[in-house]
């Protein structure tokens, strides 16, 4: 085997494929992935039945906005939690050594995670989303009524992704220093939620908030709610600003994880 | 070695936390600009502790609000007026969208929590301050709306019915009429009662002027803006005026 | 004696290990300073109990760790370098490997982490599969196989790409005698084929059986080296017996003592 074989973008992102594909997969055999995407699914289809609940908001628009909440906060769950899960199991099994001592860059070992995490989130969302979009197809012909344009509701469920995949991605982050699943786990869904507050963070003591990202941003319930498209401009802005901060956590992650011994 | 940090580095975790803070500052004005209205610290206190952070956390606001509205109206069943003041505060503390929190919980404050410790039938003195403070909570909690729905006339309107039927300040409920009226999507009634309210202020000139700027603006084949009733108005202000 | 073009296949200088306790500035020596080297070809045991350093050792090969001081290099390469861990294959200790994919699917993937693609990569997992005994277990979910089959389907991903050096750590580990004997076997098979094997155990009689040379580790510290021939010299003869080397162990480790 010739020794430019390991060496390379096509062989670094072939490495990262594998492992991307190794981890979507053991992620689609464990047990919390389809826990969560069963009763987030089944909460977006009861939504209809959830009406005891709704005051003064438009039958559509609570269904909309109770699926995507189901979505951000399962999803939210998922990420942290399949995130530790995944990335933390290989390590105490030992399985991650085997990999680690073949021609695989440590950066390249966790890319490799956070994109088969990435892809189990894309196939969350879009499993429900898919139920969302049937629900209120339902019932927007049942009423006679129309909750808004397509395109509103497809950026707003875009949002929720972009929220959650930054969430993977602070817990990869933790996971890079963390010495056990339960505390991966524990630190992600915390950094989620401060990540979640942080858009309350003012000057004095919640000055330290402001080192996270603000999650608060990605609020797909109040672009659904507003009814029109948000701006190209104002999108674009998004996603670089998630494209930053997704970039920086897995840097960083990688900076630390390259240092760590096992 | 086994513990929950096992790449502890105290040099390693200064530098990460140098680059986030660093990073924090560089994207500050990109978040600002893209950050929405503020005001959402108060929305935090109000829900810390009272199962908030499952709203904040991942949606659901509608259902969370929903669960408070309906503990609240528990409470204005048991006649507990703290309990019903605190719950109020936490609905539009989780979802802050729907106007019916806002319209209903304020009617709640202004009209019904002041009976209740006006039922044992107190000197007129008490019963007054009793009914004043609930008014003033009420217009309070209202004002606390309009942060998030500026532009909605239901919420102005509701104020100057406290300040008519509560408060019975003719003056401040005229300003809220007049501001409501000239909302886009303002019911007509509002310029109409605004009018009225002047009349009754002893400003027939400008009772008069405001009307017969409003006319214009009235459509003919929409029988909720009743014209006639405007026009007569404007006719007996001209008499009492002694202007045509 | 290795050359410029043929270094030793591992080559420890001084190289130390320790891990700060704490806060409070004191540190544990997993490793003492240790010198040795190995040529390429030979069966390396490093024996010793818990605690003794010989997992620092297998990883610090593997580049898992690094040296506190000193260095580590295999055929001349740093350890833990792009280069070094080419030339490497790792079987860690106890390891679970992914319970849902089978034999064949799970060395497949070590195959591409390896750069091996399409028929180089089948006609090698074909090979290792049949070389390790798995062959007729190759279709099932690895999280159905005994320890025995788990330690050898660790054994052939070890092997997967024909590295020049295999570590392997405690591989006898929960074995029963008679995947002891298969496990000598495939050590020693290795070694006919010219590669470099490092191994840990605490089974002395093992390392006796198949080694060519035997490192003996106490707390962090060498205590002898050299070839079992060496290391137990005429009393071998006089009374053959793993009982030997226990007894030479004890003796060593005593004498640091």
């Amino acid at each position: 085997m010739s020794d430019t074989a390991h060496h390379g973008p096509a062989a670094s992102l072939r490495r990262i494929r594998l492992i991307a594909g190794h981890t979507l997969g053991a992620a689609l055999h464990q047990r919390l992935a389809l826990l969560l995407a069963i009763t987030g699914a089944a909460l977006v289809l009861g939504a209809r039945w959830l009406r005891d609940f709704n005051f003064g908001a438009a039958e559509l628009k609570f269904i909309a906005d109770f699926g995507l909440g189901a979505i951000g906060f399962f999803g939210t769950l998922l990420a942290a939690l399949a995130t530790a899960q995944l990335f933390c199991s290989e390590i105490e099994s030992r399985a991650a050594d085997c990999v680690l001592t073949r021609p695989v860059r440590r950066w390249e070992y966790l890319t490799g995670k956070f994109a088969g995490v990435v892809a189990l989130l894309t196939l969350f969302v879009l499993t429900l989303v898919i139920v969302l979009g049937v629900v209120l197809a339902v019932r927007e012909s049942q009423l006679g009524a129309t909750l808004a344009p397509l395109p509103v509701f497809l950026q707003a469920c875009a949002l929720q992704w972009l929220k959650i995949t930054l969430v993977a991605a602070m817990t990869l982050f933790v996971c890079s220093y963390a010495g056990s699943a339960l505390f991966a786990s524990c630190a992600g869904l915390l950094l989620a939620l401060v990540a979640q507050l942080r858009g309350f963070a003012g000057g004095g003591s919640w000055a330290w908030l402001r080192v996270w990202p603000d999650l608060g941003l990605f609020d797909g319930e109040a672009l659904l709610a507003a009814g029109h498209p948000a701006s190209g401009g104002w999108l674009l802005s998004l996603a670089g600003y998630w494209a930053a901060y997704v970039l920086l956590f897995v840097a960083l992650a990688s900076y630390a994880f390259k240092r760590r011994e096992f | 070695m086994h513990s929950n940090v096992a790449n502890f580095r105290p040099a390693l975790l200064g530098a990460t936390f140098a680059v986030l803070v660093a990073t924090a500052v560089v994207l500050r004005p990109l978040e600002q600009s893209l950050a929405s209205t503020g005001g959402h610290v108060e929305q935090l206190a109000a829900l810390a502790g009272r199962g908030g952070a499952l709203a904040v956390l991942g949606g659901l606001r509608s259902v969370v609000a929903g669960g408070f509205w309906l503990q609240a109206n528990l409470a204005w069943e048991r006649r507990d007026a703290p309990a019903t003041t605190a719950l109020l505060g936490l609905t539009v503390a989780a979802d802050e969208r729907p106007l019916y929190f806002w319209l209903n919980g304020a009617r709640m404050l202004a009209y019904d929590l002041p009976e209740w410790p006006l039922a044992a039938a107190p000197p007129a003195a008490v019963r007054q301050k009793v009914r004043a403070d609930y008014a003033r909570q009420a217009l309070l909690f209202l004002e606390q709306g309009r942060r998030w729905h500026g532009a909605a006339a239901a919420l102005l309107i509701e104020m100057g019915n406290i300040h008519l039927r509560r408060t019975g300040d003719l003056e401040s409920a005229a300003r809220c009429y007049r501001q409501a009226a000239e909302l886009p999507g303002a019911p007509y009634y509002a310029a109409r009662i605004h009018g009225e309210l002047l009349r009754e202020l002893g400003r027939p000139a400008e009772a008069l002027a405001w009307l017969r700027q409003v006319l214009p603006k009235l459509p003919a084949d929409d029988p909720a803006a009743r014209r006639g009733v405007v026009l007569e108005r404007i006719a007996v202000l001209e008499r009492a005026t002694n202007t045509k | 004696m290795p050359s410029a073009e043929a270094p030793w296949a591992v080559e420890f200088a001084a190289f130390a290990k320790s891990y700060p306790t704490g806060w409070t500035g004191g540190r544990i020596h997993a490793l003492r300073p240790l010198t040795l080297q190995l040529a390429a070809g030979q069966v390396l045991g490093l024996l010793g109990p818990n605690g003794s350093g010989k997992s620092t050792t297998l990883k610090a090969l593997a580049g898992l760790i690094a040296p506190t001081e000193g260095t580590c290099r295999i055929f001349g390469q740093a350890a833990g370098s792009d280069a070094a861990r080419t030339l490497v294959g790792y079987l860690p200790e106890a390891p679970q490997f992914s319970p849902h994919q089978t034999g064949r699917e799970f060395l497949h993937y070590c195959a591409g982490l390896s750069s091996l693609g399409g028929a180089t990569a089948t006609r090698r997992v074909d090979e290792v599969l049949r070389w390790s005994g798995l062959g007729e277990a190759a279709e099932r979910k690895v999280g159905t196989y005994s320890k025995g089959m788990t330690q050898r389907v660790g054994l052939a991903q070890a092997v997967l790409h024909e590295p020049r050096l295999v570590l392997l750590d405690e591989p006898a580990g929960g074995l029963d005698p008679e995947g002891r004997l298969a496990l000598n076997r495939l050590i020693r098979d290795l070694a006919a084929r010219g590669t470099t094997v490092v191994f840990s155990s605490h089974l002395l009689a093992q390392a006796e059986e198949v080694c060519d040379r035997l490192v003996l580790l106490g707390r962090g510290r060498l205590l002898a080296e050299g070839a079992p021939a060496e290391l137990l010299g005429a009393e071998r003869d006089a009374n053959p017996g793993p009982s030997r080397l226990e007894k030479l162990y004890l003796e060593k480790l005593h004498a640091h003592e």
